[in-house]
């Protein structure tokens, strides 16, 4: 019985200790690299959900790109919600509008694209989905 | 030795049935299709929407698509949580680079977690890529001349000034 109780206990230290988990999270994040024009490549970064902790709003969504080789960091998409009224306006989820253009990167790189959020319960951003690497084309086909 | 073949067989047809269904198993797509025109600088090849299905107990590793002999998108999926089951990739609204009065065949290939490389899943017929307007033509050669003229002027005004 006093075994059980130690185990017990020290279950519940464990528990108290654990720092609280990162609630935010995201749909998987998926891209890839095309050639626009020659010496214009751009990412393409498919529609993604972001998951808030209940009851609490988004502050800031990033997309970054990794150079392959480099480990060279861009921020290529800063998301910032309104001051007054921060999304989401209801509920618990958010999906932010992708550049119908697309974002612009350095043709014949490789790159791993990074999707990084907050929400107001989170001291600093998390990485909320990571990509493998794609290479963007160099020459026009 | 009949009574050691029987069994012997058995299990050959086994490993042979095992073998044929897992080659199958790559990733499939629906109807591939994609097209070429003129855009306002140069052709682009824009690719109607498709479908990849991914064989069960896989996740899509990545996709490409090449015109000709070159890769001119490559799409690879998150790292920890790839898609499985089907995948609808959305495709970049610009279209991709290609050059005018050539012809390509657009080509579509992916990769599961289970293949070593991407397999080539669909091919269009040969796409031929217009010839670009003279008009077009004779449009952007005078907007560089306009901008050599702009910037010689400026220049110009500029020496007077002093």
């Amino acid at each position: 019985m006093r075994q059980l109780l130690a185990w017990l206990v020290l279950f519940l230290l464990l528990i108290a200790q654990s720092p609280p988990a990162s609630a935010i999270y995201a749909s998987p994040v998926q891209a890839g690299c095309y050639i626009a024009a020659a010496n214009d490549c751009r990412v393409h970064v498919d529609p993604f959900t972001v998951y808030l902790a209940s009851g609490t709003k988004l502050v800031t969504v990033r997309l970054i790109l990794i150079q392959e080789g480099t480990g060279t960091q861009t921020t290529v998409y800063d998301w910032r919600p309104d001051l007054s009224s921060p999304a989401p306006s209801s509920g618990d989820t958010y999906s932010p509008s992708i550049p119908s253009q697309d974002l612009g990167v350095g043709c014949g790189k490789s790159f791993s694209l990074s999707l990084q959020g907050r929400d107001t319960g989170d001291s600093s951003d998390y990485n909320l989905g990571l990509t493998t690497a794609f290479t963007c084309p160099s020459t026009l086909p | 030795m009949k009574r050691h073949l029987k069994p012997l067989a058995a299990a050959a047809c086994v490993l042979v049935l095992i073998a044929a269904s897992s080659a199958q198993a790559v990733v499939t797509s629906s109807p591939f299709a994609a097209a070429c025109f003129a855009a306002r600088r140069g052709c682009r090849v824009t690719v109607d929407p498709f479908t990849l299905q991914v064989p069960p107990g896989q996740h899509l590793a990545r996709f490409q698509i090449g015109l000709g002999t070159s890769t001119v998108y490559d799409f690879h999926t998150d790292r920890s949580n790839p898609p499985s089951g089907s995948y609808t990739p959305t495709m970049p609204r610009l279209g991709f680079a290609a050059r005018c009065s050539a012809s390509a065949t657009a080509r579509l290939s992916a990769q599961d977690t289970g293949d070593g490389a991407p397999v080539i899943l669909a091919e269009t017929t040969s796409i031929v890529c217009p010839v670009p307007e003279p008009g077009a033509l004779a449009q952007s050669a005078g907007a560089v001349l306009a901008l050599i003229t702009g910037c010689v002027g400026r220049r110009l005004a500029r020496g007077k000034a002093r």
